[in-house]
């Protein structure tokens, strides 16, 4: 008889949920909240209540594979490494280093990604490494980097109750980040304004003091609009402006012709709306800005992020407790996955590649030679492989073929490669395609670190022993480099890599495992003796000065039109996770929603002699699906929106690959669609 | 102060957690571990573990209990249970679904601080083992619950409505409660809660859940406390548990022979002994 619960944090969003794992004779029992924990203070929500029923599931992959014929078969861990080793040395001697790429994972631990950025630089020798969060907050790594220097969530999940006015936007945050909902509604418990702005109406609109609906990807206009209306009526903080900004002189010029007549033909909004949001967030002592792919999955999402940047500084709200820019992070690692440096243009913690002490001091470390220009993008990699420039990718946890836009578009690259390796731990539709696909261990039985959405680090702990053979993430490219010839990858426990990492990155260099076991640490935290950092840019910005941007409104780049009259926007659900591959695989998951349905208008779905439940043909200039109706006025007359979780009605048959020309991040909130009712049966 | 007793406390628990483990009559002790700073439920085999026993935090100690019976076949456990806990299992023994001779329950007696934190009446078990007995207390937040009860039907359905709004069924009321555990849960069936949707419909949601627990609910407010979204429904509980006391003079979690006045004939005997147990 034996049981234990072993402290983690959920695997599924941004928010960094402490849980307990129920284990009972070695295996996966139930999952409980941790009722101290400085995030989720003891809840959780659906997801972290069953985020262990997937782990131990028949799918789970317990060999490796690779393709014979037309088919994936199964094979020993010797065979599937040396094959993979033998065919990344060949082609990247036939072709060069550069035609190789990969991509890490935002499920993976800090370790997994560090040791995955590693392979990739110093053992590959190519910058070609990128991974899902281009699909999710780069705009924001770009806009605040350029406005504030750093592009991270600038205060605490916490601290969210001490605001005196939050204004959500592009944040549906009760389905996406429940546990930072939760903290919202206590903020307006206390007091604070609630302002939501958003193209739909959200769950937490009900609980707002005012609900703005702009038309689909107007924000930069509406954002302008504020501007314009807090310097006409003088409610913008002079002091703030001269001490610790710059072109302000130029913004203001720019937002000058916004006005809120302007700004309701662009985005619809009421000017009298606008005023009343405009005065709240301005005249709070502390107002905070929250919000996440609504602003950041555009062609103008940098803009969108520039433009929040400088309505926060505009009004002094940043560098306070309470008071700040809050980008949510999607991913339970995705933050920490951009401090590893999985990213084409940097090393750990934002140092450049294309700086020279940088390189010589992570050549040195290492041991070995490293490129210094660039690498593509995960949507460059895509276009790469399709125009047969790319040979190979190597993809870590992660499911382009269900996340990625224009999945048509990413089959035929994906297919045109002449080696596609996957590690994951589950079939999807991208392991499908692949030429071996190797088992990898979940969180639940592997030790590591991940860095949630407020800069927290934060333990993930084994509970059970790995499912089959699986090996966790950092041991298949441990084992790969040595076989490839490779020195510095004999790690014999994470703990190894997280001192390597914080030797090599500043903004890590405080934090420790044995710190970590009692306390989280926010970075930066440059020394041991440091406690971390609540909230950024006190008293001065990472970058000196906060830079203003002037920004112009450009409308998207596919608008509805007489042949695809309706606008799509696409998102996530409350009850699943991304593509689904886990959380599709939880039963009390699957129990609540089994299949996908789109969002339409009743007005618009009696002109079509659409019923609730029917079966409806959507399509694009890519691509169709076929989806079940759901009848609600949560989306306005003209626009449907689809969520991006469901293999079966797959949202990015449809969406656009255009992107922002910055952040290189794709037009999923908006592309145009012609909806029908299906001929066939329900 | 303070400290000391909590000292105390915990070497009581080791102390006779030690005696239970040693003399071969228990197959684990099950109670909160400290580990880092938190304390986390564990079924303590081996002596040498007792170091780490702490009885400082709040878990539902009877769910596991149940969950580990049902588990395994044979075998005693031992349990450190506060006064809710005991009055869980009790509730579950009346379901049968927990065998209590397969279990030796050890008595912690709260603190007033705890009793206060979780609005308890009866924050001790029958037999006090650990700690000392504050005696009967009343920490219910009566001021909320008077406010509650004193709303005329507009406001109280309007406050209802909003607050119930916020939910975003996350379960957590119903997965932390050791009673709310029927094998097939309406609050998941389609055809009385609509799936795949948040806030869940009011009033079945809340409504079918508040009934249900209506003869269960031993006031340990768990349930609040897991809420993330501030819903007091806890003290819905709370105000019908009272209505069931002052109609039939019943007290779920009292005795296992008094029987749900919900389950009996009209005009038939709860066998309750009336008045505070």
């Amino acid at each position: 008889m034996n049981y234990k619960t072993i402290q983690s944090t959920c695997p599924y969003c941004g928010c960094g949920c402490g849980i307990y794992l129920e284990v009972i004779d070695g295996h996966l029992v139930g999952t409980m909240p941790v009722l101290n924990h400085p995030i989720s203070k003891g809840s959780l929500c659906i997801k972290g209540w069953a985020a262990h029923e997937f782990v131990e599931s028949e799918d789970r992959l317990r060999r490796p594979l690779w393709k014979r014929g037309a088919n994936l078969e199964p094979t020993d861990w010797d065979s599937a490494l040396y094959s993979v080793a033998d065919r990344l040395t060949a082609i990247k001697q036939q072709y060069g280093p550069d035609s190789i790429g990969f991509l890490s994972s935002a499920k993976c631990t800090n370790e997994e990604n560090y040791v995955l950025m590693k392979f990739a630089r110093a053992v590959v020798g190519t910058n070609n490494i990128d991974h899902c969060a281009r699909l999710c907050h780069s705009p924001t790594v770009a806009g605040l980097a350029r406005a504030f220097g750093s592009g991270a969530m600038t205060n605490s999940v916490p601290e969210l109750e001490e605001a005196d006015c939050i204004l959500i936007t592009g944040s549906n945050t009760t389905e996406n980040h429940p546990m930072i909902a939760s903290r919202i509604v206590a903020a307006r418990d206390r007091g604070a304004y609630i302002i939501v702005i958003d193209p739909r109406r959200i769950h937490l609109a009900n609980h707002a003091d005012l609900f703005l609906q702009p038309r689909l990807g107007t924000d930069v206009a509406w954002i302008n609009g504020m501007m314009n209306i807090i310097i006409s009526e003088g409610w913008h903080d002079r002091d703030f402006i001269r001490d610790r900004t710059e072109n302000f002189a130029e913004m203001r010029q720019t937002v000058a012709s916004y006005t809120p007549e302007r700004v309701q033909e662009i985005s619809g909004i009421e000017p009298h709306l606008l005023r009343h949001a405009a005065a709240m967030y301005a005249s709070s002592a502390r107002s905070s800005l929250v919000y996440t792919m609504g602003i950041t999955e555009h062609t103008t999402g940098t803009d969108n992020v520039l433009s929040l940047a400088n309505l926060a500084m505009l009004c002094g709200q940043v560098g306070k407790p309470g008071s700040g820019i809050n980008p949510l992070r999607g991913q339970n690692n995705v933050q920490g996955a951009c401090d590893m440096g999985a990213l084409p243009d940097v090393l750990t913690g934002y140092q450049r590649v294309d700086d020279p002490e940088t390189i010589s001091k992570f050549a040195r470390a290492w041991g070995a030679n490293l490129p210094r220009e660039p690498g593509i993008t995960v949507t460059d990699m895509i276009d790469a492989a399709a125009d047969g420039e790319l040979k190979a990718l190597y993809i870590m946890g992660e499911n382009p073929m269900l996340s990625d836009p224009d999945i048509n578009h990413v089959k035929e690259a994906l297919s045109n490669l002449e080696l596609l390796v996957v590690q994951d731990i589950f079939m999807n539709q991208t392991t499908e395609l692949a030429h071996v696909v190797f088992p990898a261990q979940s969180y639940a039985e592997k030790a590591g670190t991940v860095t949630s959405t407020d800069r927290r680090v934060q333990r993930v702990r084994k509970a059970i022993e790995g499912v089959g053979e699986a090996l966790t993430d950092w041991e298949i490219f441990s084992r790969l480099a040595k076989i490839m010839g490779a020195k510095g990858f004999s790690y014999e426990t994470p703990i190894e890599i997280f001192e390597e990492i914080r030797s090599l990155t500043p903004s890590y260099a405080g934090i420790t495992y044995f710190r970590l076991d009692s306390e989280e640490l926010q970075w930066p935290c440059p020394t041991e003796d440091h406690p971390g950092t609540r909230y950024l840019h006190e008293g001065e910005f990472t970058r000196g000065k906060g830079a203003f941007t002037a920004v112009e409104w450009k409308p998207p780049v596919e608008v509805a039109d007489e042949d695809y009259p309706f606008f799509l926007t696409t998102g996530r659900v409350h009850f699943h996770y991304h593509t689904g591959t886990m959380t599709r695989r939880s039963p009390t998951l699957n129990r609540e929603m089994a299949g996908a349905a789109a969002d339409i208008n009743p007005t618009d779905a009696t002109d079509l002699g659409i019923k609730d439940s029917d079966m409806m043909t959507v399509s694009s200039r890519r691509g169709e699906v076929k989806i079940r109706a759901r009848l609600t006025d949560s989306v306005p007359k003209g626009t449907i929106f689809i969520p991006f979780n469901f293999r079966e009605s797959a949202a990015n048959m449809l969406t656009i690959s255009a992107r922002d020309p910055i952040a290189k991040i794709p037009e999923f909130k908006v592309c145009a669609v012609k909806v029908e009712k299906a001929v066939s049966r329900r | 102060m303070q400290e000391e007793v909590e000292d105390t406390r915990e070497q009581q628990a080791r102390r006779i957690a030690r005696e239970l483990i040693a003399s071969g009559g228990m197959d684990g002790i099950l109670g909160l571990l400290e580990i880092r700073d938190h304390q986390v439920p564990h079924l303590f085999t081996e002596v040498d573990e007792l170091e780490g026993l702490d009885v400082s935090g709040r878990y539902p100690i009877a769910a596991i209990a149940e969950r580990l019976l049902r588990k395994f076949e044979t075998g005693r456990i031992g349990v450190i249970a506060r006064g809710c806990d005991e009055r869980h299992l009790i509730e579950l023994e009346k379901k049968k679904s927990v065998d209590m001779s397969r279990l030796k329950l050890i008595g912690l007696a709260c603190t007033i601080e705890e009793a206060r934190e979780c609005h308890c009446v009866r924050p001790y078990p029958r037999e006090v083992q650990i700690g000392r007995s504050v005696g009967n207390v009343d920490y219910l937040d009566h001021e909320a619950l008077s406010k509650l009860i004193n709303m005329d039907i507009a406001e109280r359905r309007r406050f209802w409505t909003d607050i119930f709004d916020r939910c975003i069924k996350c379960y957590g009321c119903r997965n932390v409660c050791p009673l709310c555990n029927c094998e097939d849960c309406r609050l998941e069936e389609a055809r009385w809660v609509r799936v795949g949707e948040i806030p869940p419909e009011y009033p079945s949601f809340h409504l079918i859940r508040a009934f249900h627990m209506a003869d269960k609910c031993v006031g340990c407010f768990a349930c609040e406390r897991a809420c993330p979204m501030g819903i007091p429904v806890g003290k819905l509980h709370q105000l019908i548990k009272e209505d069931l006391k002052s109609v039939y003079g019943y007290q779920a979690g009292r005795d296992v022979e008094e029987k749900s006045p919900l389950l009996l004939a009209p005009g038939v005997e709860t066998k309750g002994k009336g008045g505070r147990g």
